[in-house]
């Protein structure tokens, strides 16, 4: 009886210490409040809900205590969710999201009034100010670049270059990324108002014009030839990108436009987002780094608004009378596809409800997707 | 298909092996490294200087230049195997099978030179004398050098006559190029003998230069928002003019009419059920790919009433007689 005792004991014993119980701290549980908060955002709020309940989900997983050596983390080799996270580490997600956005994204408001572009250039002053920032809190020129790729808003970008140049750091950019994302309906527009006076706001635009199929053809593949001819570092993101706009373009690609920019992107959304969730272990991710990159990030999308409506009030300028552009597409450069776009428009029609600058902002946006990969191609050709 | 992507793959290989050089080579080892067997002898340390996995089975090392000027009708291949085979002391082919002669991206892989190949693939088939100038050859599978070094006389025993770079090293006319080589005795750091490792460290240039010389960022920050707007700009002005050129021919093409477009018939007006209009507009819709300009998707309005409540959905239109 006593021996039966003392070998349940010592099982149930040993079996405490395998549960997350007896493996918590206190740095679990306030990741796992931050992984709740997110998914209550996503649903209760509607913040980017694809993105944030599978990173808000993957943060309980990553942070669900256990006993390391059973193959169980994500940061043990062999285990599932390490064999998942690879296509994180190793950058194979986000070109297959570019993959799917290329294919989604109708370049037409863009190609309709192609000055647009420059506005999209514009915005990422935002990754550039940042990375001067980082530099000068004392982030070494890599983490530097990785960090300041948040001004980019756009996710897939920020993984993969902070997986190629700091990815110690990369759980934390990527949740910063997507939170300040969700949280760009907070943050643009008082800078939008700050910035602009009562009669920009009021700017009509001039309809765009009709672009033929040829042009929507040929823009995915001259814009692949010369942004890559500038940034061949930037290829696997701007050939993706390009080569799933091709597909959705050509019209004898249905299908595979169709299971781009549909089946595959739900699936690799899926995986890339609860794997960069469950990268947030708390022993990685709650440092003093993390703080300052959220600072950064911060910093970051307010510097990339601000250039972006800066932009076109200077570009505005140079422009004759009847083509002037409302400054308050300038917050869509940051791209943030199509958020910062529909912030535009919900900011215009507040001023004048007969200003619809939707289909204006789009241009800015898509520029800023192509100019943000851009910018990463050159930060990793400079640093990578 | 199958075929061109075999193709494919077989050139990207061939690629890749022409990407092997010599690294570093010792021709007397009294102190140094140890095979398998507990015995030191010469070793020459080749390095894969390309970003992809090189399989080195069925290539060739010589310490003679072997000329394939004069075949006799034999391929390449054909005649070095023979030779191999005939001349071990001077021809060594890398054996088919053996992964350790698969040489991972960027990486080194070490053959002893000890005329004894029974011990394994890396083992050559024949040796280095030291003290007395030797040549080594390396030939790919179809008979091209791929790369060669002359060692000299003069080498120290216990040292080594290595690339002062790894794998930065390019042949001129046929001959090793003696700048990039050089000896390395292993006193200090800067001269250490590294068999299987890099010969310099790998240090990240560009970041310890960044760091230096554009310590607040201001330079890159200019450089690459030039670079980002040079691009966008070029795109812009090519699709400025891509339109104003669709304008040009479109207006050749078709003459703008004043006159709207007389309505020839409309499919109400044939009576046509709304079930057929319906997928007369979502055909018209899938043709013309309408994106975003409009939406052209008609949406039914959901009925809650379901075939399990709506009991008049369970009557018989006509009662059976």
């Amino acid at each position: 009886m006593v021996l039966l005792e003392s070998f349940l004991t010592s099982n149930l014993e040993q079996f405490w210490n395998f549960t997350g119980f007896a493996n918590c701290t206190w740095s679990n549980l306030i990741m796992i409040c931050f992984g709740l908060l997110f998914i209550y955002l996503a649903i209760k709020h509607d913040f980017e809900p694809m993105l944030l309940v599978p990173i808000g989900f993957g943060i309980l997983i990553g942070n669900i205590p256990f006993q390391p050596g059973n193959e169980i983390g994500i940061y043990e080799e062999g285990s599932v969710l390490n064999i998942l996270y690879q296509g994180v580490r190793q950058g194979w997600y986000p070109p297959l999201i570019f993959l799917g956005i290329g294919a989604m994204t109708d370049f037409t408001a863009l190609l309709a009034n192609p000055k647009l572009m420059l506005v999209g250039a514009a915005a990422q002053f935002g990754i550039f100010g940042a990375y001067m920032i980082a530099l000068a809190i004392g982030f070494m020129p890599d983490q530097a670049g990785a960090i300041a790729i948040i001004g980019g808003a756009d996710g897939p970008t920020a993984i993969f270059l902070s997986g190629k140049l700091a990815p110690n750091l990369m759980g934390a950019i990527a949740v910063c990324a997507y939170s300040y994302m969700a949280l760009v309906p907070v943050i643009q527009p008082p800078v939008m108002r700050l910035l602009t006076t009562d009669k920009e706001r009021k700017i009509k635009m001039k309809p765009a014009r009709k672009v033929s199929q040829t042009e929507k053809i040929l823009f995915p593949i001259f814009g692949l030839l010369l942004t890559c001819f500038f940034v061949p570092s930037g290829l696997p993101l701007l050939g993706m990108l390009f080569f799933g706009n091709l597909l959705r373009e050509s019209g004898v690609t249905t299908r595979l436009a169709k299971t781009a920019s549909n089946a595959m992107t739900d699936i690799v959304t899926i995986v890339l987002g609860m794997t960069v969730g469950a990268s947030t272990q708390a022993s990685e991710f709650l440092t003093a780094d993390t703080v300052f990159i959220f600072f950064l990030g911060f910093c970051a999308f307010v510097i990339a608004s601000c250039s972006g409506v800066l932009f076109v009030k200077l570009f505005n300028v140079f422009l004759p009378k009847d083509q002037k552009l409302n400054p308050l597409i300038g917050n869509a450069g940051v791209s943030a596809v199509p958020m910062a776009a529909r912030i535009s428009n919900d900011v215009g029609l507040k001023y004048d409800p007969s200003n619809y600058l939707l289909m204006h902002a789009m241009g800015p946006n898509v520029a800023g997707v192509i100019g943000s990969a851009v910018a990463a191609g050159v930060l990793l050709g400079f640093l990578g | 298909m199958t075929l061109i992507v075999a193709a494919m793959g077989l050139v990207a290989s061939a690629q890749g092996r022409m990407e092997m050089r010599f690294n570093e080579v010792m021709t007397q080892n009294d102190s140094n490294l140890i095979d398998q067997t507990g015995h030191r002898s010469a070793w020459v340390e080749i390095f894969n200087r390309s970003y992809g996995t090189v399989g080195m089975e069925q290539m060739f090392i010589s310490n003679q230049a072997i000329d394939l000027s004069n075949l006799g009708g034999k391929k390449p291949k054909d005649y070095l195997n023979e030779y191999a085979q005939a001349h071990p002391d001077v021809l060594y082919e890398i054996p088919r099978g053996d992964v350790a002669t698969k040489v991972a991206p960027r990486t080194h892989i070490v053959f002893f030179a000890d005329g004894q190949s029974s011990l394994g693939a890396l083992h050559l088939s024949f040796k280095i004398q030291p003290g007395q100038e030797s040549n080594l050859y390396l030939y790919d599978v179809n008979g091209d050098l791929v790369d060669m070094v002359t060692i000299p006389a003069s080498l120290p025993a216990n040292s080594t006559f290595a690339l002062k770079a790894d794998g930065q090293s390019e042949l001129i006319d046929g001959k090793m190029d003696a700048s990039a080589w050089g000896t390395r005795d292993g006193a200090t750091d800067a001269t250490a003998i590294t068999p299987g490792k890099y010969n310099v460290g790998v240090v990240n240039e560009n970041i310890e230069k960044f760091a230096e010389k554009d310590p607040h960022g201001y330079i890159i920050s200019l450089v690459a928002m030039g670079i980002v707007f040079s691009a966008l700009l070029m795109l812009a002005i090519l699709f400025y003019l891509f339109g104003k050129a669709n304008k040009a021919a479109n207006k050749d093409e078709n003459p703008t009419s004043t006159e709207p477009a007389k309505v020839v018939d409309t499919p109400a007006a044939t009576g046509a059920s709304d079930e057929a209009i319906a997928a007369i507009c979502m055909a018209l819709f899938q043709h013309f790919n309408a994106h975003d300009e409009e939406s052209g998707v008609l949406t039914f309005d959901r009925n809650p009433h379901t075939a399990w409540s709506d009991k008049s959905g369970l009557m018989r239109q006509l009662p059976r007689k």
